[in-house]
């Protein structure tokens, strides 16, 4: 799993059935206390996301293991939505 | 998943099984604004894409395989969706969370 | 598998079914003498047993679903020991 921030939605309406009233929402990598990285995902949202949030990414074949996106063509799912990271760095 | 521009069409005679009457492309991963951005892939399409459109790429070992009910699918990339657009606010500053 | 050391923990309320009563921690990949390698990733903790300052075994991609009883999660890695020494 890595760690995202949902910086916008992406709008298809040809698409794969499977993927017919799923959202696809736009993600940026972030690290643990939320500092941008470099790379942008699409990924499918399981949870309700939205805009903004801070979420947790899971990505290749774990990606269909959701009630949601099972047999679906995806390699990318919004799992949770984070609240809060507590990391201690010299542990 | 991410998101490519389709370059070109592969054509080819002689291909895997799994291949036959499909189409496949070449596609140029690109950012959320349009910029290209690192090296270009094939991908097979399943949502009827063609040259010049943005689409949402992706795929993992065993999704063509279910997909198509296949029993060897030695596909990789997907094209999934079409874009029709995408509402985004990016994010570059470092953001100063406690 | 790997070893790794629990450094934090990520709180989410909102997160699919399959992990609803399942921690999630941040974990530091380390060598069995206890130095780090690598960047730290996030794994699920399907047997609850882990907490932070705990070192642990963990296994990733395909295997990680395993750890759940049902044998499906949408996880990338999954802690499966708690480890009490290493020698």
């Amino acid at each position: 799993m890595i760690f995202a921030k949902v910086i916008g939605t992406v709008v298809s309406t040809q698409k794969d059935p499977k993927l017919t009233g799923k959202k696809l929402l736009l993600c940026k990598e972030v690290d643990h206390s939320g500092k941008p990285l470099e790379s942008y995902h699409v990924a499918v949202d399981a949870v309700q996301a939205g805009e903004d949030d801070f979420v947790l990414l899971t990505y290749g074949s774990a990606a269909r293991m959701t009630d949601l996106t099972k047999d679906a063509p995806i390699d990318a799912v919004i799992m949770a939505v984070i609240d809060d990271v507590n990391v201690q760095e010299s542990a | 998943m991410f998101l490519a521009i389709i370059k070109k069409t592969v054509t080819a005679t002689e291909k895997h099984p799994a291949y036959r009457n499909r189409h496949v492309f070449v596609v140029q991963p690109v950012l959320p604004d349009g910029k290209e951005k690192g090296d270009e892939w094939v991908a097979m399409d399943c949502v009827g894409a063609g040259i010049g459109d943005l689409v949402v790429c992706g795929g993992a070992p065993g999704v063509a395989r279910e997909l198509f009910s296949l029993e060897l699918a030695p596909i990789r990339t997907l094209i999934v969706a079409i874009v029709d657009h995408i509402d985004y606010r990016d994010i570059v500053t470092e953001k100063n969370e406690s | 598998m790997k070893l790794g050391r629990v450094i934090g923990q990520v709180w989410a309320v909102n997160k699919v079914h399959q992990l609803k009563s399942c921690r999630l921690f941040v974990v530091q990949p380390v060598h069995s003498d206890g130095h780090q390698s690598g960047h730290p990733l996030v794994a699920a903790d399907p047997q609850n047993m882990a907490g932070v300052g705990d070192r642990v075994v963990y296994v990733t991609n395909t295997d990680a679903a395993q750890a759940f009883d049902t044998g499906t999660a949408p996880v990338n890695a999954a802690i499966v020991e708690l480890v009490d020494f290493v020698d």
